[in-house]
């Protein structure tokens, strides 16, 4: 950064230099133009024609400072016909070099080379003298030159002056320059570090905003928003993958030893033994759907909530479940608002098929499931005389079961813990409560606008 | 030798009582805590199968709760539970091994039987007495370098003598080591068991290594 700014002010530097050089030069040799012109005018009005003859004022030519003491200026008259009529003393009996233009123009300035080889400028111009009543002397021509390398010296030091002071402007600017960007990147080059230093296990350690000056806090604060929300994503991702691997292992640890019990000792295996490892692929099967739904869940950082008409929704959950309802001659106890509900569809439909098949699966025969949905809330109830209060939290564990008999009913499936994944991920939250030996399950949705 | 199996999934416990018994070991099968305890309070176990995540009662409590009480019994934990520190907290609390959800039956007979001979402070998986040479691991016996063909019920009635060679086993001693609690075995079992043992460890003219000591029982050990 500081580089390229040198880079910019050595460009300045070039340009404004030059200007400068430029406009000065300008205007020095328009005064020094100015000056050979008054002198050529001068001239022309001390000029006369006595006698015949054509002569200027000797006077006036020492007071022009033409006299023969100031070797650097010249000047020099001609005819019509360009014959040398007058010249000043210091020209001695030389002539001034013609400037190409002379014959054509009236007046005009050219450089030139001076006698002695000194660089010159010239001006001319055409003039009758005023009482050259015969017209003896009309259309003459004076040319009027002066040394110009004084000019050119006090040009030069300028020049070198711009750079002199230009380059030393520029080398103190550079160093202030460097102290004072580095100064105010500072906080941007610790900012770059610590970002760097964040550990990608803990993001969630993220920035210390208050260390950053004012206009740093936002973006450190927004950077820690996005590592919240980024650690957030990565720690469901690992909960599901562990969850679903969790998951696999009884079912798959039962098949395995089945087969490896078929395999080695084939006079083990019988029909039963087939039937029962068919079960077992069953659940994995229904493991599988179940755990396709969460990874939805998880793949999509916001649900995808589309209008669910409630009851709908829900006589198709029960009407999967008819049959162990009849079965077990469970009683419903069903009271629901009508309407629409914004929700992901797929999701929900996991929740109530979820919460109702186990308020079915462990309800006592004969017993009642009640079930109660509002847009704002869902519970379901059941008989469940083996639990106790302090149970309540373990329900949504994984893989907590009361008794051995609830698992030998064959009841497959991730159950609450996967109906607490899918609420959370929609932002409700799930409640698990006994009221003497009923249990209640209830999900609570997000108020909207909340 | 005698294993108590705890895990509460019923398809993983049959199977695994099933294939346990054909390697030959006796094991009774618990389904959740209560069960565990209330056999391991009456029977010594050469070894526990132990699932963590049970009904009830936890792994982790029985193991707690068996360590407390100074049973030693060696535990194999064989859960779902996979985590590094799922595995830190079973071994802390007393337990010899862990094994994690599904595996080879033969892995877990092959760290049976390791954990069986580390607590018993045996550095070899084979016993020789004399030319009899018995691989506990491996279940093979041979004499004389001539591999022997013996059924489950001969290799553990087999083992537990060898497991101490010199010593006098009681009928009843070795029963309680061969036969679970759901099993009945005759009166007969044992002896009809050493009869046909005694007849394949002697194929030829060997001289016998299994030797009666009336009224006391059966003893392994080098003919005199």
């Amino acid at each position: 950064m500081a580089l390229s700014i040198g880079a910019a002010a050595v460009v300045l530097l070039i340009g404004g230099g030059s200007g400068l050089h430029f406009t000065l030069r300008q205007s020095l040799t328009g005064q020094f133009d100015n000056a050979l012109m008054t002198k050529a005018q001068a001239l022309v009005i001390a000029s006369e024609v006595d006698d015949g003859e054509f002569e200027i004022d000797l006077d006036i030519q020492a007071f022009a400072g033409f006299g023969s003491s100031s070797p650097g200026d010249y000047f020099e008259v001609y005819d019509a016909a360009g014959r040398p009529l007058e010249r000043s003393p210091s020209l001695g009996t030389s002539d001034l070099p013609l400037p190409e233009q002379l014959a054509s123009e009236e007046s005009g300035f050219a450089n030139l080379t001076l006698p002695g080889g000194v660089p010159g400028r010239a001006y001319w111009e055409t003039f009758t003298p005023s009482d050259d009543d015969d017209h003896q002397f009309d259309q003459l021509r004076i040319l009027v030159a002066s040394d110009t390398s004084k000019l050119r010296k006090t040009l030069r030091a300028v020049a070198l002056v711009i750079l002199v002071f230009g380059a030393s402007a520029i080398f103190a600017s550079l160093v202030v320059l460097h102290f004072v960007v580095g100064n105010a990147l500072k906080p941007v080059d610790r900012l770059s570090a610590d970002v760097q230093r964040i550990d990608v296990q803990r993001l969630s350690q993220g920035l210390a905003v208050e260390d950053f000056p004012t206009e740093l806090q936002g973006v450190a604060a927004k950077l820690n928003e996005l590592l919240a929300r980024l650690e957030i994503t990565f720690a469901r991702e690992r909960r599901f993958t562990s969850d679903a691997a969790h998951e696999l292992r009884t079912p798959l640890a039962e098949l395995r030893a089945m087969t490896e019990l078929a395999v080695r000792w084939p006079e083990e295996f019988t029909p039963a033994h087939g039937n029962e490892m068919l079960a077992v692929l069953a659940e994995l099967e229904s493991l599988l759907e179940t755990l396709s739904l969460l990874a939805k869940a998880d793949s999509e950082t916001t649900p995808h909530l589309e209008s669910v008409d409630l009851r709908t929704s829900l006589d198709e959950a029960l009407e999967r479940l008819h049959e162990p309802i009849a079965h077990r001659r469970l009683g419903l106890d069903v009271r629901v608002t009508d309407g629409a509900f914004p929700t992901d569809p797929v999701l929900w439909r996991a929740i109530a098929a979820n919460l109702i098949g186990n308020a079915v699966h462990y309800a006592p025969d004969d017993s009642r499931i009640s079930i109660e949905a509002t847009p704002q809330r869902f519970s379901v109830g059941n008989e469940a005389p083996d639990l106790s209060p302090d149970d309540m939290e373990r329900l949504f564990e994984r893989f907590w079961r009361k008794s051995s008999s609830r698992t030998e009913k064959g009841h497959s499936g991730l159950g609450l813990s996967v109906v607490r994944a899918a609420v959370s991920f929609l932002g409700g939250e799930c409640h698990a409560s006994l009221e003497g030996t009923r249990l209640k399950v209830e999900i609570r949705w997000p108020t909207a606008g909340a | 030798m005698r294993l108590l199996l705890v895990e509460d999934s019923e398809r993983l416990r049959a199977t695994l009582v099933r294939a346990l018994a054909r390697l030959g070991y006796a094991v009774d099968e618990a389904r959740d805590g209560d069960e565990a305890m209330a056999h391991a309070k009456v029977n010594t176990y050469d070894a526990i199968i132990l699932d963590l995540m049970l009904p009830g009662k936890s792994g982790l409590e029985l193991l707690e709760t068996w360590r407390r009480g100074g049973d030693l019994s060696p535990v194999i934990i064989l859960t779902a539970l996979a985590s590094v520190a799922d595995r830190v907290r079973g071994l802390a609390l007393g337990a010899d091994d862990y094994l994690v959800k599904p595996f080879a039956i033969e892995e877990l007979a092959a760290r049976l039987e390791a954990l069986m001979r580390r607590h018993r402070g045996q550095a070899d998986s084979r016993i020789r007495v004399a030319d009899l040479e018995i691989d506990l691991a491996a279940r093979l016996v041979r004499r004389g370098g001539a591999p022997l063909s013996l059924t489950a019920r001969e290799f553990s009635v087999l083992e537990c003598l060898a497991r101490h060679p010199g010593r006098v086993f009681s009928r009843e001693q070795i029963e309680i080591r061969i036969y679970g609690e759901s099993e009945s075995p005759l009166s007969n079992a044992v002896d009809a068991a050493i009869y046909s043992l005694r007849r394949k460890l002697s194929p030829g003219d060997e001289p016998p290594l299994i030797h009666t000591r009336r009224g006391l029982g059966y003893v392994l050990q080098e003919p005199s």
